[in-house]
């Protein structure tokens, strides 16, 4: 494997293993809910970077419209597609840790459901992208829909605060009385490094794919015209 | 079901969607590589004719 390739992977490896060291031996259990507790070390995680990616897509997305480079359209489909990923891995690992603490999976809840209507934003996103066969409207179309859907990560990030929930209140800058002990604040913290380490891998590899993709059409064209 | 199954099917949620999403990538990367190498030797031979 090419060493441009290697490095990243090696360092997200690492990095993983360290926050999954962090999260299941070094962190101590939780008093009331237990061992189902460490769902929490890669579930805000998953949510941290899904925000990211859809951060950098709202970014690359201002950016493809002003300059109309293809690669900040590349840059903006390879970023919502981890959002993706990630927001997925919340929406389901938040429901394996509502069930023995909340007594359901799944409840119609502000945090709950701004983030399912993320994901649902982000697969339209997706979606456009695939189907729009213009594929130079299509990314400016998309790129629009990626600032526009952005404006919804605030809302959820937001909402715990905003609206009466279920969902436990924010373990940083929370009301007075919320926190973390310093051992699962060091776990959650370690756990959100090895978690941005994995998106910039992946984004990286994503994009890598995409600029190869976007050479391979260029050279299709230039042989069959 | 205990905590720890909850606990346990959480964790292969992550672990699984993140390898599948890696063997995506990796796949579709040396796919177009392996169509590039192609379409470029084809188009040198197209040259030399």
């Amino acid at each position: 494997m090419d060493k441009k390739y290697l490095i990243p992977i090696l360092l997200s490896y690492v990095a993983i293993l360290t926050a999954l060291y962090f999260a299941f031996l070094y962190a101590p259990t939780e008093r009331t809910m237990g061992d189902v507790q460490r769902i929490f070390y890669f579930h805000v995680p998953s949510a941290w970077v899904s925000f990211l990616a859809f951060f950098v897509v709202c970014i690359a997305s201002i950016a493809f419209l002003r300059t109309g480079k293809e690669s900040w359209d590349i840059l903006a489909a390879s970023s919502a597609e981890i959002g993706v990923l990630f927001i997925t891995i919340v929406l389901l690992t938040g429901p394996m840790w509502a069930k023995p603490v909340w007594n359901t999976f799944w409840t119609w809840d502000a945090r709950l459901t701004t983030s399912f209507i993320l994901w649902l934003i982000y697969i339209a996103y997706l979606m456009l992208r695939s189907y729009v066969h213009d594929k130079e409207r299509g990314a400016r179309f998309a790129a629009v829909f990626g600032i526009i859907g952005f404006l919804d990560v605030p809302i959820v990030y937001m909402s715990i605060r905003w609206w009466r929930t279920l969902h436990p209140a924010p373990v940083m800058g929370g009301k007075q009385g919320s926190g973390l002990a310093p051992e699962m604040l060091m776990t959650l913290m370690i756990c959100l490094g090895a978690f941005t380490v994995l998106f910039a891998t992946l984004l990286f590899l994503r994009y890598k794919t995409g600029m190869v993709a976007t050479e391979f059409e260029r050279l299709k064209n230039k042989i069959h015209s | 079901m205990s905590n720890l199954t909850y606990l346990f099917i959480a964790y292969a949620f992550i672990w699984t969607a993140i390898f599948l999403y890696l063997l995506n990538i990796g796949k579709k990367l040396s796919f177009m590589q392996r169509e590039i190498k192609l379409l470029k030797e084809n188009s040198h031979k197209s040259e030399d004719f």
